[in-house]
């Protein structure tokens, strides 16, 4: 078994989201004491009792999708395994790079907040959003956001599968004509704002100089981040491709691809829910996914990994 | 058996609460919760493996997963 971690990202919160790992494992809530005492505010009351609203911002949802995948992995990492790849989906890179040794717990942290308030003004600049569309090819998708101004692909989830960053000006035409292709489903999704489109290029330039000051260490030679779907080969280009990254497309099927490449077999997704899961079935269906959103979930993939380790 | 038949007991072997003869053939896959996302996957699968041929790239669309009417007719051009 040729093990990959993979992190996920944005648009799956929920209330409550992770509470039931938090209360299963009490010796790993120090990750939430240790981020409300960094940041000086209790992220982990917006993630189990606040409400959708606050989810919805991307500063906390950022946060809260960080803190739910770094308490997943504090508790797999006792099982002393050693992946030979590791991706995350958007802001999931963080903490992929977090697990792979290139930020710290506190640095990524600050970063993942600082990220977020950025997209977050950014989007109050633009009146943009986001749709999430099954089953149209590639070609048909570039070929209707070709047509239509003001929208991009922002994220390549799997053959089949991808969002859409628009104008709010566009989202019912565009909506429309992903109709009149005959998608099998399309949904707004629950994000502030045009994610990993040019809307975007506003909150990457505020966050440039945050990112390219931070002293980072190389992660895992199978790092693959999202931006060229590729292995990184120096800090200082990571760190570029973060930059991009933001106002740039998630190759997220590509990345899949080149674990796979790679010689990854198994797949486990650490984080709440199991959307990277489905993107990596998906597009290859011979592999094997793990996933660990719900303590259930988690309890089960622990038990088959310790088995094979 | 024929194709729909074969489709159909893949359906039921996911979805384990539905009776075949219960599965509609004109309803949208997804849309009407006879399958949910990984289960539609587990469909392509069992569709791979029972019709012996892989599911390119492109051909993940509506026109040939929308229902049941359509994957048959997705089935029959690939093994023709």
């Amino acid at each position: 078994m040729s093990l990959a971690f993979v992190f996920p990202g944005q648009g799956e919160q929920k209330v409550g989201m992770g509470k039931d790992i938090y209360d299963a494992y009490p010796g790993k809530r120090f990750i939430f004491n240790n981020a409300n005492e960094i940041l000086n505010e209790n992220i982990g009351n917006l993630c189990f009792k606040g409400n959708y609203d606050d989810l919805i911002d991307s500063r906390i949802s950022g946060l809260a999708t960080f803190l739910v995948s770094s308490l997943i992995y504090e508790i797999i990492k006792d099982l002393s395994l050693k992946p030979s790849g590791y991706a995350g989906y958007s802001l999931g890179q963080y903490t992929a790079l977090y697990a792979s040794g290139a930020f710290s717990f506190e640095q990524t942290l600050r970063l993942v907040n600082s990220r977020g308030n950025c997209l977050k003004k950014a989007a109050m600049a633009n009146e943009t959003g986001m749709l999430g569309v099954i089953g149209l090819s590639e070609e048909v998708i570039g070929k209707i956001v070709a047509r239509v101004d003001k929208s991009y692909i922002a994220n390549y989830n799997s053959p089949g599968n991808y969002s859409v960053s628009y104008d709010r000006s566009v989202r019912d035409m565009l909506f429309s004509e992903f109709e009149k292709e005959n998608a099998m489903k399309i949904t707004d999704i629950p994000v502030a704002g045009g994610w990993h489109s040019p809307f975007m290029k506003m909150a990457a330039n505020m966050f440039r100089e945050e990112l390219f000051c931070q002293k980072i260490k190389l992660p895992h030679e199978n790092f693959i981040e999202n931006y060229t779907a590729d292995q990184v080969k120096s800090t200082d280009r990571l760190k570029d491709n973060l930059y991009h990254h933001i106002y740039c497309p998630v190759k997220w099927h590509q990345s899949v691809r080149r674990l796979i490449e790679l010689g990854i077999d198994t797949f486990v997704e650490v984080g709440f829910g199991n959307q990277l899961s489905k993107f990596i079935k998906y597009t290859n269906r011979k592999v094997k996914v793990l996933y660990t959103g719900t303590v259930g979930d988690l309890d089960k993939t622990i038990e088959i990994l310790s088995k094979s380790s | 058996m024929d194709i729909m038949d074969k489709l159909k007991q893949g359906v039921c072997a996911i979805n384990v609460v539905i009776e075949k003869s219960d599965i509609p053939t004109d309803e949208g896959l997804l849309a009407s919760g006879i399958l949910d996302s990984f289960g539609l996957i587990e469909l392509i699968g069992f569709i791979e493996s029972e019709f012996n041929f892989e599911m390119e790239d492109d051909e993940f669309t509506g026109d040939n997963f929308k229902d049941l009417t359509a994957v048959k007719a997705y089935v029959e051009r690939k093994i023709a």
